[in-house]
């Protein structure tokens, strides 16, 4: 693959930033949840929260690189993001709706 | 029956610190720990390990963009492949009997112990760029790749390894580092479905995010002090063992699998 330019090299520290940010934000949510007891209401909207924050992570760096390569006039790369988007959302749609259970 | 939070987030960290030492991801522990040892219906079980995978991604791919070893661009050609195949595979999942699952994940872990037997040599020089035909083998592979990782809650490093090595000719820090990433995308689907449709709930959901987090975070600290090569040698026998755990699951049905 060719050299990264300098706006893929400050993309990579923006989806890092993401990423681990999230992570924290994550794992704190999740870890203060399951120190309440499930029981409790809040400790297991707290951990569904975090959970549901993992799960969306990967989503928002393509949201991301969507956007950069948008606001850059990348048609190509802003095309391949919003698919990648869509096949994830229809995933998310087919996994989770009657479908599944064939 | 599911073991409690504390012992959940112990058997997570560990199948992801193992993972990553190894470098595989989470799921190809997870799921058969979660099925033999806690008894976890199958299904429930792969939403997990794709959970896990997810978070384990998530941790690691951080550190790995900072470092300049993922490259974004290539991953998101080849995402466009792997969630295609993801969807493919969220497709077959209700359709496909439980136990087909099982013997689908012994075979599974059959050829991970045979690639970890030999040594992976990567490519000894970068390629400028893959041929049309080696980028078309090498997405092919992804796409199926994706498919195997919904269906089973794996990262598939069995498809994954021959598609960045042979089809793309990547050299191996690049290329795992840039499929660490990938993999997040690709079980996202999955794993959102599993906590959407309610086969993973909180109490299960929790402890595995967290465990496999910190156990991702702890694989790639011990990667640096730890030799892998002798430790590499003794998962080959644990991943035989668990092929034929999985293998007798499948034929005599698990408490898990007996719904199959």
């Amino acid at each position: 693959m060719s050299a990264p330019s300098a706006a893929d090299r400050r993309l990579s520290r923006q989806a890092a930033a993401l990423l681990s940010g999230g992570t924290l934000l994550a794992a704190l949510l999740i870890g203060g949840g399951l120190l309440v007891p499930m029981a409790a209401g809040s400790g297991a909207r707290s951990v569904r929260l975090g959970t549901g924050l993992v799960v969306l992570l990967p989503s928002l760096r393509v949201l991301l690189m969507l956007l950069s390569y948008a606001r850059d006039g990348d048609r190509r790369g802003a095309a391949l993001a919003l698919l990648v988007l869509l096949a994830i959302a229809a995933g998310c749609w087919v996994g989770s709706s009657g479908l599944l259970r064939g | 029956m599911i073991a409690g939070s504390t012992g959940l987030f112990l058997l997570a960290a560990s199948c992801s610190a193992l993972g990553g030492l190894l470098g595989m991801a989470s799921g190809i522990f997870i799921v058969p720990a979660l099925t033999l040892l806690c008894q976890l219906d199958v299904r429930s079980a792969i939403g997990a390990g794709l959970v896990s995978v997810v978070a384990c991604s998530c941790a690691s791919a951080g550190p790995l963009l900072r470092a300049g070893l993922a490259d974004l661009r290539l991953a998101l050609l080849l995402e466009t492949a792997t969630t295609g195949g993801a969807l493919g595979g969220l497709l077959l999942f209700g359709r496909i009997p439980q136990r087909v699952l099982l013997v689908l994940f012994a075979a599974v872990l059959l050829v991970s112990a045979w690639q970890m037997a030999r040594p992976r040599l990567g490519a000894a020089v970068e390629a400028a760029s893959p041929s049309r035909r080696r980028l078309s083998f090498g997405m092919v592979l992804m796409f199926a790749a994706g498919l195997l990782s919904s269906l089973l809650g794996v990262g598939s490093g069995v498809l994954k390894i021959p598609a960045m090595d042979a089809a793309l000719r990547l050299p191996i820090r690049i290329s795992s580092a840039t499929s660490n990433v990938m993999i997040g995308v690709t079980a996202s689907a999955g794993a959102a479905s599993a906590l959407l449709a309610g086969r993973v709930g909180p109490a299960l959901a929790g402890p595995v995010v967290l465990g496999s987090i910190a156990g991702a975070l702890l694989g790639a600290r011990l990667l640096l002090l730890l030799d892998t090569r002798r430790l590499r040698a003794g998962f080959v026998l644990v991943l035989l063992l668990l092929a034929v755990r999985m293998g007798w699951a499948a034929w005599h049905g698990t408490p898990g699998a007996a719904g199959g």
